[in-house]
């Protein structure tokens, strides 16, 4: 005699086009479209804490076995969640090292979190040993993996390119050595391109983004340089120079303040029009509580995204993928179904260095005392990399646990955090509403384009989830 | 028997499709266990000495022997994860504390 | 003449009664591996005695040994494959096909024909994103001093047992099913499925002893009605079927006398199976208990049951009567004959 099933953790998304509803099994993260007609039956034994299949009526039963099947109803004897290890830092092989290579810029924006590139010391440029022991730390760190990543970060990283230099060619050297591949990227304002950068840039396939906030007046608003007047028409210029050199532009990463949330369409399509490769928005952090958006100012953002989800799926139904990197991302993982734990590698794989040779949790962490995990010569102390996602992770687990999104967020950006609630003294869970109604969108955008033929978007998107 | 009528609830992602692919291998578990009674289909998962302590009235007629008697081939392979160390996961070296079971019992441990 | 007749007969006599009291002839002796725990232990098959014991790291498994007999290769908690000396008694190699952040699990051992590669059928996983992944079940070709694999084809369902035949140019994956893979192409291709589960057959082809009967591997299966025993002959790749009529009998493995006219059968009782008349003949309770391995002396004259617990019994053939129980250092799984 079976004990019957228990209700795994989901949530049922209703009202969308189709009549239909969606299912989001929360642990697994996979995804269920539910017919019109079953709606009824799934809703009337949604509020049974426990189903017995034997008791059901032959339409019913049908409807429950498959959801049996779909592992939405689980034996009653494994029912409540079983918990997931925690990540080991010190079993997990480096992958990632961003090395912030002038923690110094000749701009100022009004929004950085780096407190105008120094991560709140001095100015300073790391040293070419520095540098090259850090290269090195990347590939003598990064165990059996086959490939291993350096980001050259600041700051304003092009303020420091002799330092660059010796840091991309020991990581080549070193991981040819270890038989690995090496992939460089690089953040930069803009400004600071010229001919033998950008020759750098070519020679060592470094992946560039572009740090642009849209047109004009959104972009020199925030984005200004240090001795006063902004830089849009500069950026432009450096933009020409590299298309000049790449046959292409890079990609652009814009950051928006409240006030401009309205406008993230306008800055997209703004920068589609330019010529971008792909396009990657994020709303600022709230590094000072004037950066604190207002309910009205989350609305819109989120209306902002929607059209452009719209657009996404609108495109796709033609074979074209728009470039817009929050919704490729956001569509990429809910097509895999990948379930996370952790929010972000920081600290599992991931981990920066400043100019001073110390490793940090994150490069947006660097800098704060709190989440140094050592440095250069005493290399990586898993365990305070432990108490750092432990003490990270603890104000929010008993929420986590009861929200549905937890597979998809697993409780958001490290440094978000630490601002609302050690710097701003707020309490957690303050954005949660606007993560999880910005999943819930991709989810519906998901499924509509799920309802289309548009294999060629899939086999993008499964590229993407892979890389 | 597969039914062909409309499915009522459809897999969308990569991941609730490798679900539903699941169910159907269990499906033909299920079917393959449809044997004669008696006959060993794989250890039990539930705390019990098995089904080879005493089918039938004939020798080993006592239970703790036979489970020790095969202690080393269940743990390790994981036929009994909940009874006996995994050997594949959270136990590798399960064996080197406990060679002979009816002999080194007392030195296992895990948990 | 008589007198120098008298005196040759008189030395062949000499050597009749040395060669009695030595046990058999020099010219086949026959030592027994019992594959344990942490170590194989080495009965020598004349005294029946144990006679060494080689450490090795892990639970041993499936055993694969060189066409010249010299090494024998032991897989061990599923993804180490040692290399044994059978002159030295000792490990002298070994390699772990887990790597590359995947964990890999055999389930299936046998040489590829060349000594210097086997066939080993492997499930695999890793993690991704804090997310177990699995990977789909293969039949790889390993080298044995690298543990890299060389090349490997996906198998519909996982395998349990593999055997190499036609000198090579096939592996049969057993399983669910037969896979018959064909091994002489630069690639390894499933090329035929030879169904069992469709025909109800329920098969744990762990034991098949093909190398003691004479390169004809055996395991036993059940439908819903009788057990038979399925063959295959390693060198022409030919499968038989042989169903045994009457209630079936619980056996884990099997193994063929010489004359294969006869077969034995191991659970929880040693059963004696009639092939010429396919049915069963006599069955005696095993005292020491559950065993999952059954092996022959070379002249087919004792029958050496053990491992599960930490013992082997010795039986007499012709009279089922009990001879010996060795008692063992460690629990095991398998019971390999060597003949030299």
């Amino acid at each position: 005699m079976s004990e019957g099933y228990a209700w795994a953790g989901h949530r049922l998304f209703t009202g969308a086009d189709g009549g239909g509803a969606l299912l989001f099994c929360e642990d697994q993260a996979s995804l269920f479209s539910v017919e019109e007609e079953a709606c009824p039956i799934v809703e009337r034994w949604r509020a049974r804490e426990r189903v017995a299949l034997d008791d059901a009526p032959p339409p019913d039963r049908e409807v429950l076995e498959a959801l049996r099947d779909a592992r939405i109803l689980v034996p009653w004897g494994r029912r409540g969640r079983a918990p997931r290890a925690a990540h080991d830092p010190a079993a997990i092989p480096l992958k990632t090292l961003v090395l912030e290579v002038a923690q110094a810029c000749n701009l100022r924006c009004a929004y950085c979190y780096a407190g105008g590139g120094t991560y709140g010391g001095e100015a300073r440029l790391v040293d070419t040993e520095t540098a090259r022991r850090a290269a090195r730390f990347l590939v003598d760190a990064s165990g059996d993996r086959k490939a291993v990543t350096l980001v050259l970060f600041g700051g304003e990283p092009l303020l420091n390119l002799p330092a660059m230099r010796v840091a991309v060619e020991e990581a080549e050297a070193a991981a040819a050595q270890a038989g690995k591949r090496l992939h460089v990227a690089l953040t930069t304002n803009g400004t600071r391109f010229t001919p033998e950068v950008l020759r750098f840039l070519r020679d060592h396939r470094v992946s560039v983004s572009v740090s642009i906030d849209g047109p004009p007046d959104v972009h020199d608003r925030n984005r200004r340089y240090a001795a006063g007047g902004g830089t849009y028409a500069d950026v432009l210029e450096g933009l020409e120079l590299f298309r000049a050199h790449a046959g292409r532009l890079p990609a652009a990463r814009v950051t928006l303040t409240p006030d401009q949330w309205s406008r993230a369409e306008e800055v997209f399509l703004h920068l589609l029009g330019l010529g971008f490769v792909e396009v990657g928005i994020a709303p600022a952090s709230p590094v000072t509580a004037d950066l604190l958006p207002t309910p009205e100012q989350e609305e819109a953002l989120l209306a902002g995204f929607a059209a452009l989800a719209t657009r996404f799926v609108d495109e796709a139904r033609e074979g074209r993928v728009l470039p817009f990197a929050n919704v490729i991302d956001l569509l990429a993982r809910l097509h895999r179904g990948d379930a996370r734990d952790v929010a972000c590698g920081a600290g599992l794989g991931y981990v920066a260095v400043d100019a001073a040779g110390r490793l940090f949790l994150c490069h947006r962490l660097s800098g704060e005392a709190a989440f140094c995990l050592g440095d250069l010569d005493a290399g990586l102390d898993a365990s305070r990399a432990r108490a750092c996602l432990a003490a990270l992770a603890s104000p929010r687990e008993e929420a986590c646990a009861r929200c549905w999104a937890r597979s998809l967020c697993a409780g958001g950006c490290h440094y978000e955090n630490h601002v609302r609630e050690d710097r701003l003294g707020l309490p957690s869970g303050g954005s949660c509403d606007f993560i999880r109604r910005w999943l819930e969108l991709g989810i519906q955008a998901y499924a509509s384009l799920r309802r289309q033929s548009a294999d060629e978007v899939f086999a993008f998107l499964e590229r993407r989830a892979d890389a | 028997m597969k039914k062909t009528k409309k499915k009522l609830i459809r897999a969308l992602n990569l991941k609730a499709k490798a679900i539903e692919r699941l169910a159907e291998g269990e499906e033909e578990t299920v079917l393959a266990q449809g044997g004669p009674p008696n006959m060993p289909q794989g250890c039990t998962t539930v705390f019990d000495t098995g089904w080879e302590t005493n089918p039938r009235p004939t020798m080993p007629t006592g239970n703790c022997a036979p489970s020790a008697r095969d202690y080393g081939g269940c743990a390790g392979d994981c036929w009994w994860p909940a009874q006996v160390p995994d050997g594949l996961t959270n136990h590798a070296d399960f064996d080197e504390s406990c060679p002979n079971v009816a002999r080194d019992w007392r030195n296992m441990k895990y948990d | 003449m008589l007198k120098m007749r008298g005196k040759a007969l008189g030395l062949v006599g000499i050597v009749a009664a040395l060669a009695t009291a030595w046990g058999r002839p020099a010219q086949a002796k026959d030592r027994f591996y019992h594959l344990g725990q942490g170590m194989i232990q080495v009965i020598d098959g004349d005294r029946d005695a144990i006679v060494a014991k080689i450490p090795l790291r892990g639970w041993t498994r499936e055993a694969a040994v060189t066409s010249d007999k010299k090494f024998m290769y032991v897989t061990a908690s599923r993804h180490l494959i040692h290399k044994v000396s059978l002159a030295e008694d000792k490990v002298v190699a070994t390699v772990d096909v887990s790597g590359d952040g995947w964990d890999r699990f055999i389930y299936g051992f046998t040489m590829a024909g060349d000594d210097r590669t086997a066939y080993a059928a492997m499930m695999s996983r890793t993690t991704r994103d804090g997310e177990a992944v699995v990977g789909a079940p293969v039949v790889a070709q390993v080298d044995l001093a690298s543990g890299k694999i060389v090349r490997s084809v996906e198998v519909p369902w996982g395998v349990a047992r593999l055997v190499t035949v036609k000198g090579g140019q096939q592996v049969y994956a057993i399983g669910k099913d037969i896979y018959k893979i064909d091994a002489a192409g630069g690639a390894l291709k499933v090329v035929e499925t030879v169904p069992m589960f469709e025909k109800k057959w329920n098969i744990l082809p762990f034991w098949e002893y093909g190398w003691e009967s004479g390169g004809l591997a055996a395991a036993n299966y059940y439908t819903p009605d009788i057990m038979g025993l399925l063959t295959v002959d390693e060198k022409t790749g030919d499968i038989t079927d042989i169903p045994i009529q009457g209630d079936p009998v619980l056996a884990y493995s099997v193994i063929l006398a010489p004359d294969r006219k006869t077969a034995y059968a191991v659970m929880d009782d040693l059963s004696v199976i009639d092939l010429e008349n396919r049915k069963y003949g006599p069955v005696v309770p095993l005292e020491q208990g559950t065993s999952y391995a059954v092996n022959l002396s070379s002249d087919g004259k004792k029958i050496y049951v053990g491992s599960a617990g930490a013992s082997v019994t010795i039986f007499d053939a012709a009279t089922l009567k009990r001879l010996k129980v060795l008692q063992l250092a460690s629990d095991g799984m398998d019971l390999r004959r060597v003949t030299f």
